[in-house]
């Protein structure tokens, strides 16, 4: 069904962005407005959409009427539809619960900043909805400058690091690049589904086990590995995401890695098939392997940081490493346990970077100033906790659910590696939080609290409840991203029916 | 289910009823009234706690009737996992066990007051908060329809648990808290999680069903390793070596020692392990394996241990968390014969060691409100100071030894008996012996407190007590000596009227 909803999720993001650009030089003050009605739009819009298509089905929008496989089409199919709702909504929460970090970080900048966001989102967004292989490599590209840009504004070596950044993931956006030539050698076209009908097709015709496709198909694993940030291609991420200001963090940090984590699943899915994604098996074990080693190494590396967003940052790698992994246990489970932790690793890494970024204001966010958290912020200590447990596994909260698929796809494939390291994990995330919420329990509060003469000194109990609590505006988007943990965790059922069992190939064990 | 599996477990009629839910969430509903009265209205902030208990208990008491004339209420909360919904199922043992806590939880609210005022403790709102949120997580347990349902509150407990034990937020509290998590969390996350995800992979089903869901036909080595993640990932079972957190959460205040670690958390171990043996592995398919006989001198060598640790303790409330694991382990020993006796006996003390031991527990903390002791070898003559106190003290530590007319001598002779049915009279001996030392590390308290000597007597006789007033020690307030009389009465009634628990536990008495 063709339908206009696709290209409505982005567009208002783009005019938005041309809007405020343009409105720096007219009358500035209305560009925060404008630019969070256009994600607001966007957000209607992809909502729409992802409710039209879980009744109705897929729809389909022709860029500039031209039908496919020369025009570049826009599909949106229930994952699709729903990662752009979920896109929208995390950049919009973002947003909103960033309005006085944004003023104060980027004094005066903040429309040539506002227009950036609107970009990367937009970038982002194109990503998940497009059906042209090569429309998604621009996109990517669209995203990651507008993401550069504002990585770069920070403190430290923030712009080193976004430089370092650049470098990288030019190089990942090349591989995807050169692996496209070759399946545009091989097939004549670049539309996804036109591609995944030239694979499959039966011999002669397919192309399923050609070496030429294997190469095709590493090449743009090794493109995605880089921009998702796999190990051992990680180095980039850390840095880029703990010296730019908090804004930037909390929205490239959930968006970046699973939008490519989701390109990964469309990949395998409906372009090259999960016969020819998985018809190569050192590749399988490879990528698992690698998976393991993410996980670990992210996990282990977290222990090490002495200051909360640098040890979110090292989590993520290991989240990266999870849904990496899931898509090659070449089992249902795993596949499954991939596209739920797409999302809800999504929603985790919202919750803890804008909990973070609060943190980070009223503290300084390094470990040792958090002492008497609770009562200092109890709200967002409170966000702190549910993400935290989100991410270590305790139901009902999503992150136990993705645990709970990606475990049963590795233990049905038989990777004990893969699934230890999962366990590895979940106990290491323990041990990290509850560091964090031991200092925030048991730890005296800093000078910043209280009266003078007890700070220091004083019991942790006799810290005044409150006193460095960040404003209501700050803290309604942040609960909003807390309490859709337990909703997505508790709703793991229709998700798993409605999304993931419809994309996933009928029969597959 | 078809018609013949029907056939082969015994139709059990269910009966939809929202009530498991409700008494589920009647605790958690008080967190906002106590949270809202704070320190400012205690009153009205303890008449929550009440509210919420005796609602709690009352709807527990309304599935009675159609639980004794046989039939399950069950209720679906949500459909989260294939095979795993959210859901709660109330069958005899688990309304034994929901019956227990939740009557205990009045009883044990009364006792709040008197020793958190008594004794002036910071921070009681948070106390009476987190109190309510495990009475409620100990009841989803006791009322849950499957192990992922199962699972989710055992978590929930864990975690509402920690601020109780780590309550006076200090050194001691901190690495109590430390231990308490490493031994609780570390078990089920690292152990526990992934038995029941391979039980979720080999059976798809995770509904506690008789006879148990594992496939047929899988070998001792795997079932017996799932056992054993099991029995030793439910660390609140106390089984050796995962034992020490309980010692250890002893810092925590008296009251969160008497409901929590001698019977909400402990109890929800035991019963869990109840859960897996009889409804997920099968009481035939693990005789068949014969790993029954492993269990079973794993709980032999607990208990021995236990009674002879409990020996050498000088603080009280030591010297019972030891007697705690060495009477679990009875609980695990009968569950472990795997036969209907041995299971009735299991359940039987469940209630039965609860009574008596929440009893000793009252009698200690109303010991320390009243005369600040808490080393048994300091408690000379104060039997004759505090009579009702240690009268209370004198009928638990019998229930506990095992002396009729007792309640521990009731289920004691159930696992006796059963033990000796499967002519395991190595066990039966063990008991008798466990039951030995549980009087020798009772009773030299109880003759000391009443016939020892107190230090301050001596000075009165030798005329050096002269111009100072004679021992101030008197009972301890009401609140704190009424529910260890309560709670005696009970032990010595349950000898006598134990029918409607035998029909429960699905034994003739």
């Amino acid at each position: 069904m063709t339908s206009q909803l696709p290209i409505l999720a982005v567009a208002p993001l783009l005019f938005g962005a041309f809007a405020v650009t343009a409105g720096r030089f007219f009358y500035r003050r209305a560009n925060y407005a404008v630019a969070a009605l256009a994600l607001a739009a966007s957000f209607s819009a992809s909502v729409l959409l992802a409710v039209s298509v879980l009744t109705q089905g897929a729809q389909v929008y022709f860029v500039g009427g031209w039908p496919p496989p020369i025009g570049i089409s826009y599909v949106a199919d229930p994952l699709s539809a729903l990662m752009l709702a979920f896109v929208s909504g995390a950049a919009l929460t973002t947003f909103l619960a960033s309005k006085t970090e944004i003023e104060t970080s980027y004094p005066l900048k903040n429309s040539a900043f506002y227009a950036l966001f609107l970009l990367a989102v937009a970038g982002h967004m194109g990503i998940v909805i497009t059906g042209d292989a090569f429309n998604l490599y621009v996109l990517v590209e669209v995203a990651a400058l507008s993401g550069y840009a504002i990585l770069a504004q920070g403190k430290d070596r923030a712009m080193l690091s976004s430089l370092n950044y650049l470098f990288v993931g030019s190089l990942g956006a090349s591989l995807y690049l050169l692996g496209m030539g070759y399946l545009y050698i091989m097939t004549g076209s670049l539309n996804m589904a036109d591609l995944s009908a030239i694979i499959a097709a039966q011999a002669p015709g397919g192309l399923v086990g050609v070496t030429a496709l294997g190469a095709a198909f590493a090449v743009i694993l090794a493109g995605l590995f880089i921009k998702m940030g796999l190990f051992p291609f990680h180095s980039w991420l850390p840095a880029a995401y703990s010296f730019c200001a908090a804004p930037a963090a909390a929205l490239v940090a959930p968006l970046t890695t699973k939008v490519m984590a989701y390109v990964l699943v469309r990949m395998c899915l409906s372009v090259f098939t999960l016969k020819a994604a998985w018809s190569v098996p050192a590749i399988n074990s490879l990528v698992v392997f690698l998976a393991t080693a993410a996980i670990l190494y992210g996990s282990f590396c977290a222990l090490a940081q002495k200051s909360l967003r640098r040890m979110l940052c090292f989590i993520l790698l290991a989240e990266v490493g999870y849904m990496a992994g899931g898509v090659f246990l070449g089992n249902r489970a795993g596949l499954t346990g991939t596209i739920y932790h797409i999302f809800a690793d999504l929603l985790m890494t919202l919750c803890l970077f804008l909990a973070a970024s609060n943190v980070e204001r009223a503290t300084g966010g390094r470990f040792a100033d958090l002492g008497g958290l609770f009562r200092r912020m109890p709200v967002t200590a409170a966000a702190l906790v549910m993400g935290g447990l989100s991410m270590i596994g305790v139901p009902p909260f999503c992150g136990f659910f993705s645990k709970w698929y990606l475990l049963s796809g590795a233990m049905a494939a038989g990777s004990y590696g893969f699934a230890g390291a999962l366990v590895i994990s979940s106990l290491v995330n323990a041990v990290l939080f509850f560091r964090l919420f031991e200092i925030g329990f048991f730890g005296r509060p800093g000078a910043a609290c209280g009266p003078d003469e007890a700070a220091g000194q004083a019991r942790p109990g006799a810290v005044p409840l409150f006193c460095d609590e960040m404003p209501a505006a700050r803290l309604a988007p942040l609960c909003v991203a807390a309490a859709s943990l337990v909703a997505m965790g508790l709703l793991t059922g229709d998700f798993v029916r409605l999304v993931a069992d419809a994309v996933l190939p009928p029969g597959l064990g | 289910m078809d018609t013949a599996a029907v056939a082969a477990v015994g139709f059990v009629p269910s009966l939809a009823s929202i009530a498991p839910l409700l008494a589920v969430i009647a605790p958690l509903c008080a967190v906002p009234g106590i949270v809202l009265a704070g320190e400012r209205s205690q009153n009205r902030r303890e008449a929550w706690t009440f509210l919420a208990a005796v609602t709690s208990f009352l709807l527990v008491a309304t599935m009675l009737p159609a639980v004794l004339a046989g039939s399950r209420v069950t209720y679906v909360v949500a459909d989260v996992l294939p095979g795993a919904a959210l859901a709660f199922a109330v069958d005899g043992p688990g309304l034994l066990f929901a019956l227990t806590a939740s009557f205990l939880w009045i009883v044990t609210s009364i006792y709040s007051i008197g020793y958190m005022r008594g004794l002036t403790e910071h921070a009681q709102t948070r106390y009476f908060a987190f109190f309510a949120v495990s009475v409620s997580a100990a009841l989803g347990v006791a009322l849950a329809a499957n192990l992922f349902t199962l699972y989710l509150f055992y978590e929930l407990l864990s975690l509402a648990t920690y601020p109780l034990v780590a309550h006076h937020q200090d050194a001691a509290g901190q690495a109590a808290g430390r231990r308490y998590l490493a031994y609780i969390l570390g078990g089920s996350i690292a152990l526990a999680l992934p038995a029941m995800i391979s039980v979720g992979v080999l059976s798809g089903d995770l509904g506690f069903t008789p006879g148990g869901v594992l496939p047929p036909g899988l070998s001792a080595l795997a079932v017996g390793l799932i056992l054993f993640a099991f029995v030793f990932g439910f660390a609140k079972a106390a089984v050796m070596p995962m034992h020490a957190w309980l010692p250890a959460a002893m810092v925590a205040p008296t009251p969160v020692s008497a409901l929590l670690h001698a019977v909400a958390v402990v109890k929800v171990g035991v019963f869990s392990v109840y859960r897996v043996v009889t409804g997920i592995l099968g009481n035939e398919h693990l005789a068949a394996l014969h790993l029954g006989d492993a269990l079973v001198w794993v709980s032999v060598f607990t208990m021995i241990a236990a009674s002879l640790v409990a020996l050498t303790q000088d603080d009280l409330k030591r010297r019972l968390a030891y007697s705690t694991i060495g009477q679990l382990a009875y609980v695990v020993l009968g569950v472990a014969l795997l036969t209907p006796r041995g299971d009735a006996g299991a359940l039987l003390h469940i209630a039965m060691h609860a009574c008596g031991k929440i009893t000793l527990f009252y009698c200690a903390g109303a010991i320390f409100v009243a005369a600040g002791e808490k080393y048994v070898s300091r408690l000379g003559g104060l039997g004759r100071r505090m009579p009702l106190t240690f009268a209370a003290f004198t009928i638990g530590a019998l229930s506990i030894i095992g002396v009729p007319p007792t309640a521990g001598f009731v289920s004691k002779w159930q696992i006796l008996l059963g033990a000796a049915e499967t002519s395991r009279y190595g066990v039966v001996a063990a008991l008798c012996v466990s039951s030995l030392l549980s009087a020798a590390y009772f009773l030299p308290v109880i003759i000391r407190a009443f016939f020892g000597q107190a230090p301050d007597d001596a000075a009165w006789a030798d005329g050096k007590g002269k111009g100072k007033k004679a021992s101030p020690v008197r009972e301890a307030p009401l609140l704190c000596v009424a529910p260890p009389v309560i709670t005696a009465l009970c032990v010595l009634a349950l000898f006598w009227w134990p029918d409607i628990l035998f029909r429960l536990a699905g034994a003739a008495p």
